[in-house]
């Protein structure tokens, strides 16, 4: 048995201890926010956070993980107010909106790590795959979470 | 663009009155409203999208349902695969419901009902960029009609002429006496009425709605991690199976050895799949997909390799350009043109070539299947609800009327979602369980590998004649492709039997040639192929537009001087719909805007390409064009910089936000085979095999900037799902040719040198 703390509640999991981290957060606990695209950390769709790092949940096998803490889409914030969900919401990002909370949860995961990102920051550590193309959104909405942390108007200035 | 910003919904009408006094607009969305602690969120879609969004409410007419609130639930019969639909149909009906957008919502369509009550809602499948194409005037009838019903049915409770009634943001209001009723009030009666005659719907000078900028109504959802995809599906009782079709095309099982893996934890069974899905295979059912998928990955498995089990990619470029060299079907004959090329002094001759493609939806396929004795169903996101009905009843022997296909949202469609495999495994496997759910889900392995169909190879030689103004006074093209879904057409004087995607675009060139010829060669290989974001468009447009662009250089004149030139020249009778004038001011507005002509560093170019999408038989069109500005580095490393793509508003787009999504999303989508992805085949299997070999187009690769602008023209658009996909790497390559003088004939970029210095 394997006890895991996902979104600050603990499981008591009967699974194999090199199960992909992915699959016990879907199958077995049921939290099918985090979604699987590859299988071998390529695309990003399973982002999570364990201890506040972005990890891709497809490649961590779960007893690798046990004891820490795990963060998913659906314990990023209960209220809904944090900037990255909001501006992501504001800027209408996605389409299919398949990787979408994999990207929201790499997106955050930047931001509380780079405060203040350049563009090459924001190129280099969000490489998730988005088959719509949802680029140039994602772009818009990470500059808008970055106005909205830091307390400016999101609608002023610094949109191309 | 930049200004581009939508209607929050609790903000239509404050904006509807400004913008009605003739003031600009510009509204911002508010932030989403904060949730108080195990609040359930009031979104418009169910998470579970073929559920509704909300219980109770009265039909009014199979697309409408009002609620006592007079909350309105639009019924949608395309699917959502991101390009908006849940949206943009819902205003359709809207604009002549007179409902307050705020409080409008929508689910899909039920194909179960729709096979019960005699085809109700109609062409169930989405494609072709048609969801608007063929689903504006259904729906905004649907939309007047229930409008129409509710004014009666309120006429009718005040005893007063239907003509005093007015209807706005739900409400209808008796004019003489300022009485009022809410939708809501009047549904319950408005329900029982049939109209003796169906109303006028509006013109586009009329609306009110179609045409403002809406965020879609699943952004919170999506956003959120609660939308619900056919992977996500979850049902008491639930096993799960991972399936392995036979590594080489034509390929079959020969024998499998379950005590290998029968003793596996959680292992159920194991099942032959002869003659189910696209090729057979075997599937591995346990309590977890992670055990199936592992236990599938330690059977022993005996395959016969078949009759490919040496060919690969070299044979089928070989096939291709040996066929180049013998006559085909003419579809084209427009004066002499072999006997101008055999006398002409300057002839400019070319081969272009591109690469099959997979469709790789980032949502891998699968299916989730109950089947008892007299009910079927199926939950998947899928692009033909109807169609999987009636794929399910055939495996089945059930009538279509016990068959239910929950559809899902979908991760994306791009023409993958036609006939599916998964489907047809997962309900054998639930049938052989005898009432079990199953969920089937292929690894991205399979989906790459041994997909549906891929988009498919087609090789082309062009050569043409220039006359001493450096005019082409003759064009000759060749091409040669697998036919893919059918597609023979009968065309041209001698009605030669010609396969419809390959000889798309070059059944009528935009470019005033007096002396034509199009052969073009359909040929059968053992690749399986099908629809996929542009189909025929994406090689020919790339052909075309690249040879013109070699034309224009061998002429020594500016590429879309030259083009304007020859399209000028062309015969009224070469463009569909009177479309002329609308491609030399498409052309106009790219120069302009994009900056083109101007002075640009070394390694540095510019490129251009246009397309209206015709087809055959004609369809409409959505004229669009693009300048791609490239820089290509010493090393040979190209960065596209820059994008603008000018596109044809018509008469109007129903969501602009979703139009510019769908133009930016082609870019990405498009660039992918333009730069590094190509499916090849070695011993009769596919060599790559996930994201790392076949990789995709990622935030750093995209463009920074992306310009959109739009010609007014006079028409309905036919679409938008696709239009962008076919232009993107000629004006890319040719970008580059300007950077460097190097030309590009084939796909993707990697396989060419591009150093300098």
């Amino acid at each position: 048995v394997i006890t895991l703390k996902v979104n600050g509640k603990s499981y008591d999991l009967d699974v194999e201890a090199d199960t992909p981290l992915l699959w016990v957060l879907r199958d077995t606990i049921g939290l099918t926010g985090t979604k699987y695209g590859c299988g071998v950390s390529e695309c990003g769709a399973c982002t999570v956070h364990v201890d506040g790092q972005g990890q891709r949940s497809c490649a961590i096998s779960v007893g690798a993980v046990a004891g820490a803490e795990i963060t998913t889409i659906e314990g990023l914030s209960e209220d809904k107010t944090r900037p990255v969900l909001v501006a992501w919401i504001q800027e209408g990002v996605p389409q299919c909106g398949y990787c979408q909370p994999g990207l929201v949860m790499a997106a955050t995961a930047l931001l509380s790590q780079t405060p203040n990102p350049t563009d090459a920051d924001i190129d280099d550590g969000i490489t998730n795959i988005c088959r719509c193309g949802t680029y140039a959104e994602i772009r818009r909405a990470i500059q808008r979470a970055l106005a909205l942390l830091k307390g400016r108007d999101p609608d002023q200035g610094g949109r191309q | 663009v930049s200004a581009g910003r939508w209607m929050d919904r609790r903000e239509f009408l404050v904006a509807t009155a400004i913008v009605g006094g003739g003031m600009a607009l510009r509204v911002i969305g508010a932030p989403p409203r904060a949730l108080a602690k195990g609040q359930e969120s009031p979104l418009p879609i169910n998470p579970q999208p073929w559920l509704p969004p909300a219980p109770g409410g009265v039909e009014v007419g199979p697309w409408v349902v009002i609620g006592a609130d007079s909350s309105v639930t639009v019924r949608v019969n395309q699917s959502e695969m991101g390009q908006g639909v849940f949206t943009s149909n819902a205003m359709m009906i809207c604009e002549e419901l007179d409902c307050d957008w705020s409080r409008v919502r929508a689910v899909y369509a039920d194909a179960n009902r729709s096979v019960r009550e005699n085809g109700v809602y109609g062409r169930m499948a989405t494609g072709t960029s048609a969801s608007v194409r063929r689903g504006r005037v259904l729906y905004q009838q649907a939309g007047a009609s229930a409008r129409e019903r509710l004014r009666l049915a309120a006429a009718q409770h005040w005893d007063v002429p239907p003509a005093e009634v007015e209807t706005a943001n739900g409400v209808l209001t008796h004019t003489p006496t300022r009485r009022t009723l809410t939708y809501g009030e009047v549904a319950p009666v408005a329900a029982t009425i049939a109209l003796i005659e169906e109303p006028a719907i509006k013109t586009p000078a009329q609306y009110k709605l179609i045409g403002r900028r809406v965020r879609m109504l699943d952004t919170e959802l999506k956003v959120y991690g609660q939308a619900t995809y056919g992977i996500d599906v979850r049902l008491p009782g639930m096993v799960y199976a991972a399936t392995k079709q036979p590594p080489t095309y034509g390929g079959t099982l020969k024998r499998l050895h379950f005590d290998a893996i029968k003793n596996r934890p959680g292992v159920i069974a194991v099942m032959r799949m002869d003659g189910i899905g696209p090729a057979g295979g075997v599937a591995v059912v346990a309590d977890t997909w992670w055990r199936a998928k592992t236990a599938l990955d330690a059977l022993p498995i005996e395959w016969d390799s078949g009759p490919n089990a040496t060919k690969g990619s070299p044979d089928l470029y070989e096939e291709f350009r040996a066929k180049l060299d013998e006559p085909g079907p003419i579809a084209v004959d427009q004066g002499d043109a072999e006997s101008i090329l055999r006398s002409a002094s300057r002839v400019v001759e070319a081969v272009y070539e591109t690469a099959h493609q997979a469709h790789a939806t980032m949502e891998p396929p699968n299916c989730t299947a109950q089947v008892t004795g007299d009910r079927a169903d199926v939950w998947l996101g899928v692009q033909d609800p109807a169609g999987a009905l009636n794929t399910v009843a055939r495996l089945t022997g059930l009538p279509g009327e016990n068959v239910y296909v929950h559809n899902c949202f979908e991760g994306g469609g791009f023409g993958a979602g036609g006939t599916r495999g998964e489907l047809a495994q997962a309900v054998v496997v639930a049938r052989a369980l005898g009432g079990r759910p199953v969920k089937v889900l292929w690894t991205r392995e399979e989906d790459i590998r041994r997909p549906n169909k891929y988009h498919p190879m087609v090789s082309a030689r062009l050569r043409a004649a220039l006359g001493p103004d450096g005019k082409p006074t003759a064009i000759w093209i060749r091409t040669v492709g697998n036919p893919l879904d059918g597609g023979l057409t009968q065309y041209g004087k001698y009605q030669a039997t010609v396969h419809r995607q390959l000889l798309r675009g070059f059944h009528l060139l935009p470019y005033g040639v007096p002396h034509q010829r199009v052969e073009v060669h359909a040929v059968e290989t053992w690749v399986p192929v099908g629809a996929w974001r542009s189909t025929g468009s994406h090689p020919n447009v790339f052909f075309l537009e690249s040879f013109v662009d070699e034309l224009a250089h061998a002429a020594g004149k500016d590429p879309i001087d030259y083009r304007r030139a020859l399209i000028a020249a062309a015969a009224p009778e070469s463009f569909e719909d009177h479309a002329k004038d609308d491609w030399l001011r498409t052309l106009d507005v790219a120069a302009e805007k994009s900056g083109w002509g101007q002075r640009l560093p070394r390694g540095t170019g510019m490129g251009f390409a246009i397309d209206d999408r015709k087809f055959i038989p004609a369809r409409g069109l959505a004229i669009g064009a693009i300048v791609a500005r490239v820089s290509v580095a010493q090393t040979g490393t190209v960065s596209v910089e820059r994008i603008d793509i000018v596109y044809d508003q018509g008469h109007a787009l129903i969501n602009p936000e979703a139009v510019e999504r769908q133009l930016r999303g082609q870019i990405a989508w498009s660039m992918g085979p333009a730069m590094t992805q190509e499916i090849t085949f070695r011993n009769g299997g596919v060599v790559e095999s996930n994201f790392h070999d076949y990789p995709m187009i990622r935030l750093a690769e995209f463009p920074k900037q992306v310009h959109i602008h739009y010609v007014k023209t006079n028409r309905w658009i036919s679409g938008v799902g696709e239009e962008i996909v076919p232009l993107v790497t000629p004006a890319i390559y040719n970008a580059i040719f300007a950077a460097t003088g190097k030309r590009i004939r084939s796909m993707p970029l990697r396989h060419h040198d591009l150093r300098w210095s």
